[in-house]
């Protein structure tokens, strides 16, 4: 089988992988083989049917593929689900490290990695639902991958070295309570391509617990 | 009309609009369906129960069912908003006994805590299922967000509120505390719930409250270069917001 990165191997994934930071989110891919196809398939379907009404027929309807081929690569909807999702997670986490400035020392990188985040889900509307609302509706194992990647995010954003903060979890969930909040409200408004509006907002929301209000007024404000 | 029962339930046209009077035989029923619908999904989430299984956890007929929803979705959009209009009050009769704003608002929270813990299947479908079980109920979910937010705006007015804060705060701050709530819910983890009043309370207020510096620093910040405006709230003009409650 043709590889195609995963969450797991990203940081060390071989040829196929195109360089970060520069192309679409994954759907955008030319799709090449079965299994991107049927990655690619099941993202359609469910942003057309909702998780719950996917069926395997729709996403090897979408994806133009036999439903043999489907067992051959996927153990059920859910394998299926949860392989396309760690690929999006993978590339957007991707983006968010390797941004330019995004390995600047903390703060000043916050601004970057989340300037990253949002142009990878203003690319693909669709792609940025799957990523941030359908699993919501899935539960189970996807909706517990959803929290644990939805952390590594809050993660990528935290000061370094870490604050000797008690509750640094809790606050890493409330801010990304928040971001997710405000980029999920924007999708469904219709209104994907103007995420990017919400940089300073986010950068603000993010630093101001660590740095105070106007030092992190300031960081976010600045080179806007 | 795609079921005999819808078609038996059909009325007249010009009737049918707004709720049953109160005490009345349909009244009932109607509660009867929300209670169902409420339970149902608080065990299975909003894919879960079927409108077969909701009328019979009511004790009614299916065409009962259609004299008073059109559809699944109406019916829970119905269980939401009474949702919604319950446990405003509460929280409204919980501040209403504070004085200061902040507190006030911490009130509010602790009640809405007890809310949580209390009724674990209600808090799961205005937490987890509200949000997925279709535009509609996603649609109230946000209004319902809105509302809140409208209410943190009135921490504007404080003293000690720093000028400049971004548009979003409190549509971000109301999205990080449903987020903390959901996480438990949807953990089935609401018996302790009450130990995160301090952290609600701080994502709530922590805006308006800034403790660095003397007010003539933060007033050389810069004042709001933001593009994004907050969606739902941006016509509520602060002085109206929440003046009466938290």
């Amino acid at each position: 089988m043709p590889e195609v990165p995963q969450a797991a191997g990203a940081a060390t994934a071989g040829e196929t992988r195109l360089p970060p930071g520069r192309h679409g989110l994954p759907r955008t891919y030319v799709a090449e083989n079965q299994r991107e196809r049927l990655l690619n398939g099941v993202v359609e379907a469910v942003a057309e049917h909702g998780y719950d009404a996917t069926t395997i027929g729709r996403i090897v309807d979408a994806a133009k593929i036999s439903r043999k081929t489907f067992y051959e690569h996927f153990r059920d909807k859910e394998d299926c689900f949860l392989a396309a999702y760690a690929m999006v997670d993978a590339h957007v986490r991707d983006s968010m490290l390797t941004a330019p400035g995004a390995t600047e020392p903390w703060p000043d990188r916050v601004r970057a990695r989340l300037a990253a985040l949002l142009d990878a889900l203003t690319r693909d509307p669709t792609v940025a639902r799957f990523y941030l609302v359908e699993p919501l509706a899935a539960g189970g194992e996807i909706a517990a991958r959803y929290r644990d990647s939805m952390q590594l995010l809050a993660e990528t954003l935290r000061p370094e070295p870490e604050p000797p903060d008690l509750d640094v979890e809790v606050r890493d969930q409330a801010l990304i309570g928040g971001v997710a909040t405000l980029i999920v409200r924007r999708l469904n408004a219709g209104i994907a391509d103007r995420l990017l509006e919400l940089l300073p907002d986010l950068t603000e929301l993010v630093l101001a617990p660590y740095l105070g209000r106007a030092e992190a007024q300031r960081l976010a404000r600045a080179a806007a | 009309m795609q079921y005999l029962s819808q078609r038996l339930a059909s009325k007249p046209a010009g009737t049918g609009e707004g709720d049953p009077p109160a005490g009345t035989v349909a009244a009932q029923q109607r509660e009867r369906l929300l209670d169902a619908a409420e339970g149902l999904i608080g065990e299975r989430g909003c894919a879960g129960p079927s409108i077969e299984a909701i009328v019979k956890a009511a004790r009614v007929s299916s065409v009962t069912f259609y004299e008073h929803f059109a559809d699944k979705e109406a019916c829970f959009v119905a269980a939401f908003d009474r949702a919604v209009v319950e446990t405003g009050a509460v929280l409204h009769d919980a501040a209403r006994g504070e004085g200061e704003w902040s507190a006030r608002v911490r009130a509010a929270l602790r009640a809405l805590l007890e809310t949580v813990a209390a009724q674990p299947a209600r808090a799961r479908l205005c937490l987890v299922d509200a949000q997925t079980g279709g535009p509609a109920l996603c649609a109230r979910y946000e209004t319902a967000l809105d509302a809140a937010a409208v209410r943190l705006r009135r921490g504007r007015l404080l003293d000690s509120a720093p000028r400049g804060l971004p548009e979003t705060v409190e549509e971000a701050a109301v999205g990080g505390i449903a987020w903390l709530l959901r996480q438990r819910v949807e953990a089935g983890r609401t018996d302790g719930i009450g130990e995160l009043l301090p952290k609600l309370a701080e994502i709530a207020l922590s805006p308006y409250m800034e403790a660095e510096g003397p007010r003539e620093l933060r007033a050389k910040a810069r004042p709001g270069t933001s593009n994004a405006e907050p969606l739902g709230a941006r016509h509520a003009p602060v002085a109206e917001a929440g003046v009466e409650d938290a």
